[in-house]
């Protein structure tokens, strides 16, 4: 339920590695800042107010915050470790399955390539939706399985074992109280980010999610837009 | 804290043939369809002619190459 | 959209890979039986039991009396004897304890009763409580005497008591009852659900009284559980059906109560599962002793099973093998890849990874065709623009020099008479230009007075093998215009490949191999002592229908003096060398496994060096000089025809990428002046580069004639590095699509290269871009 803490076990899955994390920051994760403006965009059009109160689950180095604060928003970072070196107008360091803030705080609560670490994603996502303001967005982008071929999840280490498909990730949102506003399909994404893994020299153990042949790991990358009813 | 790959040349002994100077490693950015990635080349610091070590060439960037295009 | 979901579908539906093998299909249960015989041959009595008791209703019971129809559809009838499936189930069921538990499930609030306490109604009976549902069954005299009538075998059994102690324990409640009208519509007043078990009560109607699908009589009845009727009119207990009846009839009550459609999904049908048993040898059925199996023979009667499978294309074919997978599941992942838009395509090799030769289609009794599947997939994805760039341009840009100014000849027969048109091909220009014209001279003396013109050209197939039909459709059109200014005549292809192109950029114009032409001439002058005494045949994939190519073949080589056999890869169901499809440039590893396919066991790995091997006789230049390329000897028709002018010998290689330029501008150039052999150049005037060296080069698809340009753009301009220890110069320059780097030195007037390699990614400063000055306080770290 909780975060890891403390040095990875060996073989650990990348995305819970927080040195792969700390480093990651911006350039590495999966369509970088100019995802978040995409996903912003959508939820601007769904009647976002802007600039807003945003809380950036997962929030790491702190770039989607500084992203967030040029813009004119008021952000807050959660994260297990954050990294931010006081450029963003407050980051927490707890728990997302247990945040301490008050009810309704937020517009808008973020979640990139966050919520697959976790095993329980229900309770992080009552907690998103507590602190989020009546008719307030969730804005979401995450690995999921796709197609019909096999899902071959691999034995719980790797990347992928937090992907779930399309229908469960909507499910979990809609037993929070979000209702799915709009998907968009992100997969090239992943793509690019495993080339970027390579060029930078993180190596993932085991197979990244891109490393399919024959379409038998068939992971994309989604980004979806929900509102708390 | 910078992430991007150094790469020097495979071999000492390389100086730019139009300028005689020294190469220096320069920051540039390596393009290829719809991905870009930084890295730090031997550049010639007049002219900036710019050089990819083979090591470079046959190694990370047929790699990266083939991921970006998912081949 | 190329894709067409009810096309894909359709094609989908071909492969049978996942239709049940005819065991499950007879059994009215659909057990398993492959999988239940799988666990027993690895001694997991455990997991069979297992598998029994979720599939079958009182399986105890049942693996008692069932009349196993799996056994006589079993196809080791013929090869031993079916396997003895109900003997091990018996052996499953005896031996071992209950492997699961039944989950207990919420009470359901609707209540069923079953009438009459035969193999049907206890089956429904079963599996109702099993299910949550309060059951009550209502019987004749002893609640366990309608079974043991219909089955007296159970008489004593402990399997008997057990089931019913089962029933107790779950609840279910059993009350004795005259079972006649008043009692039914007692119970159609009281319960939510009524069965009428056919075979312990009069009440039940006919069998063609329900409905066939359902078993449904009328309103909230259904019936189960009838006598089966032979010809001669014997009446009989079908076990097997009697409780599938009851469980079908129990599915249909669920749906009933709960108000819910009949019919839907209740169940596939499958067409047949293809086996080969060809091969197969008979072995003896394993009889049980008195007692039954003992884990050892029920192991062993278990390995009898044959496990039926189709995979006959993925077992022939090297690259259905690498994605250990089959034609049904590569259907679903290439379909899933086109309908990415802008997605991740995972699904890329696969696709590019087929060589199009059509051996799958001939193999698959339902003629399922990967060919057609990968290249609609091709098309697709050139037309969205979402292929690969570097996985055939090196094939397209060698397709357009081939076409090229330096390459392309249309030339007529000297005397004006235009009666044949010789098309070697563009691959055979390149490797043996002299046989070319030999061949040329041949027909011309054997076809005197006609007129034989030349026509030096690739014929375009690249382009339609990489899914790009416009591309192809232009230069149809060029060579139509080049045919046509021949006078429209006979087309005669050397390369079947060739064929099925120029017939598509043709139709007007008959096109047929050369070989069927030549084959009743008298064969051409010239000693044949140094041929091999025998052969093995191997057909080019693109010749498999054609009968004319096939049998020309063999005629020309025993002509020749050469006995000749058929290898492995021969006539309909020979495959490819891993030139088709562009695969040899996609991923050369996957083209020479599929190269390897076909070979005769003497030409194994371990055994093909040695000196008496025997070669392979191919008539595509392509297969010839990859499977030399393999250590496989191996010679051309050509060969035999015109001794001396092509390979001195079934082990020599064919020539590189670099040298196979050369060639074909050498033979355009002799066709020119009329001279009887091509002198291509071995090299570059001025480039001196060790073979090694180009073995590497050629390896990386970096061709000489980059190398020259590089060298000799980056030396003219100055634009190179130098180093102070060696003396090299190192520069790069990026003609098309690809940075050349080239690292060298000048030499009398030419050059030394040292090395060479290549990258796609563009990088400022460097190929034609060099030489900008460059602000060094943007670019600090």
């Amino acid at each position: 339920m909780t975060l890891l803490e403390g040095p990875p076990p060996a073989g650990d899955a990348l995305w819970n590695r927080q040195d792969f994390r700390a480093v990651a920051g911006d350039a590495l994760r999966p369509g970088g800042l100019a995802l978040t403006a995409a996903g912003v965009a959508l939820c601007r059009e769904s009647g976002l107010g802007f600039p807003c109160r945003v809380l950036d689950m997962g929030c790491g180095a702190g770039a989607t915050l500084e992203w967030f604060e040029k813009q004119g928003c008021t952000a807050w970072g959660l994260d297990v470790a954050p990294k931010c070196d006081g450029n963003a107008h407050g980051t927490i360091r707890a728990d997302a399955a247990a945040m301490p803030l008050k009810d309704a705080l937020f517009d808008l609560v973020v979640c990139e390539c966050v919520l697959s670490l976790f095993s329980d994603v229900g309770t992080v996502l009552e907690g998103a939706v507590r602190v989020l303001e009546a008719g307030g967005m969730l804005l979401c982008s995450d690995m999921y399985l796709r197609g019909p071929s096999s899902p071959c999840r691999a034995d719980g280490v790797s990347c992928v074992a937090g992907a779930r498909s399309r229908d469960e990730w909507e499910a979990l949102f809609a037993g929070a109280g979000l209702r799915t506003l709009h998907f968009r399909d992100h997969s090239r994404e992943l793509a690019l980010l495993a080339a970027r893994l390579v060029w930078y020299g993180i190596s993932p153990c085991g197979e990244t999610p891109c490393d399919a042949s024959g379409g038998r790991r068939p992971v994309g990358y989604g980004l979806w837009v929900a509102r708390r009813s | 804290m910078s992430l991007e790959p150094n790469y020097a040349p495979d071999e000492a002994g390389w100086e730019c043939g139009n300028c005689h100077r020294p190469l220096e490693q320069g920051k540039v950015q390596a393009c290829y369809l719809d991905a870009a990635f930084d890295v730090l080349l031997p550049r010639c610091p007049v002219c900036g002619l710019t050089m990819i070590p083979k090591s470079l060439a046959e190694g990370k960037m047929v790699e990266v190459e083939a991921l970006v295009e998912e081949k | 959209m190329h894709f067409d979901q009810q096309h894909l579908h359709e094609t989908e539906a071909r492969c049978t890979q996942e239709s049940p093998p005819q065991c499950r299909q007879a059994c009215p249960f659909s057990l398993d039986v492959r999988a239940f015989m799988q666990h027993c041959a690895k001694g997991d009595f455990g997991q069979a039991r297992r598998l029994l008791e979720r599939n079958l209703p009182l399986p105890d019971v049942m693996g008692l009396i069932c009349d196993h129809p799996c056994e006589t559809a079993c196809l080791r009838r013929d090869l031993g004897g079916s396997c003895a499936i109900g003997d091990l189930e018996r052996f499953c069921l005896a031996h071992l304890p209950v492997q699961s538990r039944p989950l207990p499930m919420p009470p359901k609030r609707f209540s069923i009763a079953v009438l009459g306490a035969g193999l049907a109604g206890l089956a429904a009976v079963w599996n109702l409580s099993r299910n949550g549902y309060p059951v009550t069954c209502l019987h004749g005299g002893e609640r366990t005497s309608a079974l043991l009538a219909r089955h007296p075998q159970l008489a004593g059994a402990k399997a008997v008591g057990d089931v019913f102690e089962a029933l107790d324990r779950a609840g279910v409640k059993f009350a004795e009852s005259s079972l006649d009208e008043a009692s039914l519509a007692q119970a159609m007043e009281s319960f939510d659900g009524v069965l009428l078990d056919a075979d312990a009560t009069t009440l039940a109607p006919r069998f063609k009284d329900v409905d066939a699908a359902t078993l449904l009589w009328r309103d909230k009845c259904c019936a189960a559980g009838w006598l089966e009727t032979t010809p001669t009119g014997h009446r009989y207990a079908s076990a097997s059906r009697q409780a599938n009846e009851g469980r079908i009839a129990a599915q249909t009550l669920e749906r009933v109560v709960a108000k819910v459609s009949l019919t839907a999904s209740r169940g596939d049908t499958f067409g047949p599962l293809h086996i080969d048993i060809s091969g197969i040898a008979p072995a003896p059925r394993i009889e049980p002793g008195p007692e039954g199996f003992t884990p050892d023979t029920a192991r062993k009667e278990a390995e009898r099973c044959l496990e039926c499978q189709c995979l006959a294309c993925v077992k022939a074919c090297a690259y259905l093998r690498k994605y250990q997978g089959y034609p049904k599941v590569y259907t679903r992942q290439i379909s899933n890849n086109a309908s990415i838009v802008k997605g991740h395509h995972q699904a890329n090799p696969l696709i590019e990874g087929c060589c199009l030769c059509g051996k799958c289609t001939e193999l698959c009794p339902e003629n399922f065709s990967m060919a057609d599947l990968c290249l609609m997939a091709r098309e697709d994805m050139v037309a969205r623009a979402y292929d690969p760039p570097s996985a055939h341009e090196f094939a397209i840009e060698d397709m357009e020099s081939a076409c090229g100014p330096e390459s392309f000849l249309s030339q007529p027969d000297p005397s004006g008479r235009q009666r044949w048109l010789l098309f070697p091909g563009c691959q055979l220009a390149a490797s043996r230009g002299a046989q070319v014209l030999a061949l040329l001279r041949h027909l011309r003396k054997g076809l005197p007075g006609d007129g034989v013109g030349l026509l030096l050209s690739c014929c375009g197939v690249p382009a339609k093998w990489a899914g790009r039909p416009n591309l192809h459709a232009r230069m149809g059109k060029r060579l139509a215009e080049a045919v046509a200014a021949q006078g429209n005549p006979v087309v005669l292809a050397a390369c079947a490949s060739c064929m099925e192109s120029l017939r598509q950029h043709l139709p007007g114009t008959e096109v047929r191999s050369v070989w069927e032409t030549i084959r009743d001439m008298p064969l051409p002058e010239g000693a044949r002592t140094g041929l091999p005494k025998s052969l093995w045949v191997r057909d080019p994939c693109s010749a498999r229908h054609d009968a004319a190519w096939l049998d020309s073949v063999r005629t020309l080589a025993r002509k020749a003096g050469v006995d000749v056999e058929d290898s492995p890869s021969a006539g309909r169901t020979t495959g490819c060398c891993g030139y088709g499809g562009l695969v040899w440039c996609v991923d050369p590893e996957l083209a020479d496994s599929i190269a390897e396919d076909g070979l005769p066991p003497d030409l194994a790995p371990e055994k093909r060096g040695e000196p008496d091997a025997r070669p392979v006789l191919a008539s595509c230049i392509m297969c010839r000089d990859r499977l030399v390329a393999e250590g496989v000897p191996a010679l051309h028709l050509l060969d035999l025809l015109f001794p001396g002018t092509g390979a001195a010998s079934a082990r020599e290689r064919g020539p590189g990428l670099s040298a196979r330029r050369a060639g074909r501008i050498a033979l355009r150039r002799a066709a020119l002046d009329g001279s009887d052999v091509p002198a291509p150049l071995a090299g570059v005037p001025g480039l001196d580069v060790d073979a090694a060296l180009l073995a590497r080069l050629e390896e990386r698809h970096i061709l000489l004639e980059d190398v020259a340009e590089t060298v000799q753009a980056v030396d003219a301009a100055g634009r190179y590095f130098v180093n102070s220890v060696t003396g090299h110069r190192l520069g790069s320059s990026r003609p098309r699509r690809v940075t050349f780097w080239v690292e060298y030195s000048p030499k009398d007037g030419g050059f030394t290269v040292h090395d060479a390699w290549c990258h796609r990614m563009v990088i400022p400063g460097c190929g034609s871009d060099a030489g900008q000055p460059w602000n060094r306080q943007e670019d600090a770290p």
